[in-house]
């Protein structure tokens, strides 16, 4: 534009002889040649993201940028674009950054989304001094941070809720527990083994007491992640699903039960952390993702880990184009021993405000697994019941 | 396709964000002032309108300021409304003009006026560009009308405007949408030098400083071509009423003086009179008499003489014939000159009363003059009375173009009307025609006889504006020759002239200026008194008449690219400097090689004096330490990092705290686990960790430092 205006000017200094024209075009073809002759020396440039190595997701945390020119001519006026995607993307402009000199900000910012984000492109963009020209460097920034997933604290879960047991088990546990600290003495229901017939009291009593146990033996815990998103994260149905997990996980681990975690891993894999403590857990979730694989594989693996005793808790996502599985995957667990529990986030909820999973429910009601729904806008611990 | 028109025009009218730089718009608005108050010096619009124009404009900035983020649809109104107004002013103006060319003034009003409406209304960067982009023509306008160097100073003020406006409103393009700015650490005490901060000032300066060395570098490279003008060329009358021209007089302002007396008194050249007398000597004056705005330099020629008696040149005696009609007037058919011709377009603008004839050059072949115009018997213009300063005219002439081959090839009868330009006196001794003869002696044409008798004239004769006044009684030419061999124009033209005609070659003296200096800057030929000058014409059968100059040169009549391209003409004057201290024997290659050689030697002395005398770059030193924020979990983990470091550890800058950690500790331990915890959240978090477990974590960092320093 202006290298076109100081050509029109020389036209009309040609056309109409006049002198001044010439100069006033060599003025304005000075300024688009100017710009052009400024090097940007962008290359000198060097970028340090400091940001925690740990967020939940919503946190809000200090983001520190400094840019560092390394070169022995300055950097010119410029702006600066951070899409490091743990966060909303971040511009900011600087002055003139002297030779061996450096600049830096520290900004408020919430961690927007949950992944493991080990670093992104900054991209420096300068037009000094008129914004005529412009120069891009796009330079790598390695920063490793970790956006867990939202979790509630969970005062309780049924995690050792009888109507998750098989059936043959639960007889027994609604008896008189499993354990081996005595609680104390209750009357005999008809059922009641004879051994747990604590005849002093009996005696005592004149009617038969039997004897009763805390459980004791924490049963293995195995949680399933999967299933498909619906929604835009962070508010969607899979981020719902994970929050969950989490929530669910966390309170089991805090309640003495060793955790097992398993999620579809790569094509035909399924990937499984057992054991983990509560960072261990909270960053594998971080690195989950929806999927579309089927989840009685999944299921399968987690009763497995779960053993006979355990409680698989399957989180995912249902909706109107996926019901069937997770009813599938209950019964399989049911089937292998483990009791089931299931936390569906109801996808339609986050695509259509009237989302129902009411064959999800009527399949479970039937199989006595307790079902807990998650629904877009409605407080987590809510949907957990605790 | 129409709802995408819409879409189009909508996404244009779009409200851009506001532009809350005082600055940038100080600066547009001084660049703005700077255009309007440029015009009004070089008086393109009246005294009223520019005492208006000036207030008008630093309220329409204020209003706009104030109002930037308003829906200002009420002003929008007012202002379409004065559009209509300036636009039926303008038509008003236009009605008024006698030649295209003062369309520039009403144009100059109405862009004026756009230029204030417009400022009432600027909220956003790009109306602020788009009113800077438009003070361009204020400028151009008044630069196309500015004869003098007095619109310099505005130049240089409206560039450095122009300069912090584009830089300051990038500076403002640059932090709108961001997240801030970013700042330099500064320690206690800390100085710009220390830290090697720039400020805005000079930044602005340094752009001001970049721009200004592309445009000189610009200027002086590219070419510079003025084409020959042939539409809406200016003409007008001057101020007051000349002196009249009566008969076949020609009215001098400067003539009537006798012997001895100065020749360019009052600035007028007395040589463009009804004669030339060749005894009359004076002083010649750097008064400027004229500017001459050209599409290349020539001979402003004004009279040609005819007869010749011994010691003076005459017009005809005749009564010169009206050209009558309107401009423009065309030369007469049989003073026309034939073969190749070359044009040149100039206006003259009078500074200093001028004899009433029209100077032009070569063959005036169209030429626009406010008044009436005559014609004498051999083809010299005159006007009515003489030309008093700020008559403007312009003429279109040609030139003969045919080369030396052509002209030496020419031959021909000679017409009836031309062999008056062979008249000789009778008292001429014969022993000038002797000298003619036996300095042409090998020579077959016209043209060589011309070269070989300046070349003998060049070599043989000293140039001196003083030289002696020939006896009473001596022929001027015979005692020039043969007696004094000091001359100055009118001796040498004169004897060129009469030697040519006593070999038979129709030759006649015209005088006039010399195309005078070319201003770099405004274009105009500069005519001064001192340019007065006398040379011949010679008729070439077929081809006309074409111009020599015994005494000096004439300008070819073609301009070489080179004489468009500044950096040229400057080394070519630097070349004759250069060259005049040179011994005479030496080539023109040789003198320009040295001359290059001597520009490159300055050049690069400057360039390796700079780079050796210039201050050193500011390096400031090691960047101070970033303050620390945070708490005592903070403190804790920079001491166990200041532990670390001594143990040769040290936290590398991308290293986060959770990598320093998993070096120094086991991060599966839970109390490890917490304490970094704790200083994330202390550090980075919105809200410091809770009392107990910062405890906690301070315990643990003081734990984990302490077994860094046990002995290993």
């Amino acid at each position: 534009m202006t290298t076109g205006v100081g050509l029109l000017l020389l036209l009309s200094g040609s056309t109409a002889q006049a002198g001044w024209l010439f100069v006033l075009s060599a003025g304005v073809l000075g300024l688009a040649g100017g710009s052009l002759a400024v090097r940007h020396r962008l290359k000198s440039a060097e970028v340090i993201r400091s940001v925690p190595s740990r967020l939940r997701v919503g946190d809000t945390t200090r983001v520190g940028l400094t840019l560092i020119n390394n070169g022995r001519k300055p950097l010119p006026m410029l702006k600066l674009a951070d899409a490091y995607p743990a966060f909303e993307p971040i511009g900011l402009a600087t002055d003139r950054v002297p030779a061996q000199g450096r600049v830096e900000i520290e900004l408020t910012r919430t961690a927007a989304r949950r992944g493991v984000f080990d670093g992104a492109d900054v991209e420096l963009t300068s037009g000094a001094p008129f914004g005529m020209a412009r120069s891009r460097r796009r330079i790598a920034v390695a920063t490793r941070t970790v956006v867990v997933p939202h979790w509630v604290e969970l005062r309780s879960f049924p995690i050792l809720e009888p109507s998750s047991l098989p059936s043959d088990q639960l007889h027994e546990r609604a008896r008189t527990g499993a354990g081996e600290e005595f609680l104390g003495v209750r009357d005999y229901r008809p059922g009641d083994p004879p051994r747990s017939v604590h005849w002093r009291s009996t005696a005592r009593a004149q009617r038969l007491v039997v004897r009763e146990f805390e459980e004791m033996t924490y049963s293995r815990v195995a949680v399933v992640v999967g299933g498909p998103d619906a929604g835009l994260p962070p508010d969607s149905a899979f981020e719902a699903v994970v929050s969950a997990a989490a929530s669910v996980a966390l309170y089991a681990l805090t309640t003495g039960h060793p955790v097992d975690l398993v999620r579809s891993g790569r094509p035909g894999m399924i990937d499984r952390l057992g054991g983990a403590g509560r960072v261990g857990i909270l960053e594998w979730l971080a690195s989950a993702h929806p999927s579309e694989d089927g989840l009685e594989p999944l299921a399968a693996a987690a009763a497995k880990a779960a053993s006979r005793h355990g409680t698989v808790i399957l989180c995912a996502t249902e909706g109107s184009g996926s019901a069937g599985g997770l009813r599938a995957s209950a019964r399989i667990v049911q089937g292998m021993g483990a009791r089931a529990i299931v936390v569906a986030a109801d996808g339609d909820s986050w695509v259509h405000p009237e989302g129902r999973l009411d064959d999800l429910r009527r399949g479970l009601t039937a199989t006595r697994t307790t079902l807990r729904i998650l629904t877009k806008g409605k407080d987590l611990a809510t949907c957990l019941g605790a | 396709m129409s709802g995408g028109l819409i879409a189009a025009i909508r996404r244009a009218n779009a409200p851009r964000p506001p532009e809350d730089s005082i600055a940038a718009r100080v600066s547009v608005f001084a660049a703005v002032f700077t255009g309007a108050v440029a015009l009004a010096s070089v008086q393109a619009i009246s005294g009223p309108t520019a005492t208006l124009v000036l207030v008008a404009l630093p309220f329409a900035y204020w209003v706009s300021w104030k109002r930037r983020r308003k829906d200002n649809w009420h002003i929008k109104i007012g202002l379409s409304i004065g559009a209509i107004f300036a636009l039926m002013r303008f038509l008003g103006q236009i009605g008024g003009i006698a030649t295209l060319d003062e369309i520039r003034f009403p144009l100059a009003d109405l862009f004026l006026w756009v230029q204030v409406l417009h400022s009432f209304d600027v909220p956003a960067r790009k109306d602020l560009h788009f009113s800077l982009g438009s003070s361009l023509t204020l400028m151009a306008v008044a630069g196309s009308i500015s004869q003098s160097l007095s619109y310099l100073p505005f130049l240089i003020v409206y560039f450095a405007c122009a300069v912090a406006a584009l830089s300051l409103g990038h500076r403002s393009e640059i932090g709108e949408g961001t997240d801030g700015w970013m700042k330099t650490p500064t320690a206690p005490g800390a100085t710009a030098r220390t830290t090697g901060r720039v400020s805005r000032t000079t930044d602005i300066l340094r752009a001001a400083g970049v721009t200004a060395l592309a445009a000189v570098v610009l200027f002086l490279v590219v070419p510079q071509p003025t084409g020959v003008r042939t539409f809406a060329l200016p003409f007008s009358l001057g101020n007051g009423a000349g002196l009249g021209a009566f008969g076949s007089d020609i009215a001098n302002p400067g003539g009537g003086a006798g012997g001895g007396i100065g020749r360019s008194r009052l600035g007028a050249y007395f040589g463009v009179d009804n004669e030339m007398d060749l005894r009359v000597r004076g002083q010649l004056s750097d008064e400027l008499v004229m500017r001459v705005r050209a599409s290349g330099p020539a001979m402003w020629k004004g009279v040609v003489f005819e007869k010749y008696d011994g010691d003076t040149w005459k017009v005809p005696e005749a009564e010169p014939l009206s050209l009558g009609g309107d401009s423009p007037h065309l030369y007469p058919l049989q003073f026309r000159s034939l073969g190749p011709r070359s044009h040149v377009s100039q206006t003259f603008y009078i500074e200093v009363e001028q004899p009433s004839v029209l100077f032009a050059a070569g063959q005036p072949d169209q030429v626009w003059f406010s008044g009436s115009l005559s014609i004498d018997e051999i083809g010299s213009l005159r006007t009515a009375a003489t030309l008093t300063p700020g008559t403007v005219y312009s003429v279109v002439s040609s030139r003969g173009a045919a080369g030396p081959k052509e002209l030496r090839a020419a031959e021909g009868e000679i017409p009836e009307s031309i062999t008056r330009f062979l008249q000789l006196p009778e008292s001429l001794p014969r022993r000038v025609e002797e000298l003619a003869r036996r300095i042409t002696r090998g020579a077959t044409n016209a043209y060589d006889k011309v070269k070989m008798i300046e070349e003998y004239l060049a070599d043989n004769f000293e140039y001196n504006i003083a030289s002696p006044v020939p006896p009473p009684g001596d022929d001027a030419v015979d005692h020039f020759l043969f007696e004094t061999d000091v001359g100055f124009c009118e001796q040498f033209a004169s004897a060129t002239t009469v030697m040519l005609r006593s070999l038979g070659i129709p030759a006649r003296v015209a005088a006039g200026y010399t195309p005078g200096e070319r201003s770099a800057f405004t274009g105009y030929y500069e005519v001064k008194a001192s340019d007065a000058h006398s040379w011949i014409e010679v008729y070439f059968p077929e081809l006309g008449w074409y111009e020599f100059d015994p005494t000096f040169a004439i300008p070819p009549s073609e301009v070489s690219v080179a004489d468009m391209i500044p950096l040229a003409r400057a080394f070519r004057f630097l070349a004759e400097k250069v060259g005049a201290l040179l011994p005479e024997g030496m080539g023109a290659m040789a003198k320009n090689a040295l001359t290059g050689a001597l520009v490159l030697a300055i050049v690069g002395g400057a360039w390796v004096a700079w780079r050796k005398l210039r201050p050193a770059p500011r390096i400031p030193g090691p960047a101070p330490p970033p303050p620390v924020l945070g708490g005592r979990v903070t403190r804790a983990f920079g001491q166990l990092e200041r532990v670390l470091a001594m143990a040769g550890a040290g936290r590398a800058p991308p290293e986060t705290a959770a990598e320093l950690m998993a070096r120094a500790a086991d991060l599966s331990e839970p109390a490890t686990q917490h304490a970094l915890h704790a200083f994330e959240r202390e550090r980075y978090g919105a809200a410091p960790p809770p009392e107990r477990e910062a405890d906690a974590a301070v315990a643990e960092l003081h734990r984990l430092a302490g077994l860094h320093l046990e002995p290993r």
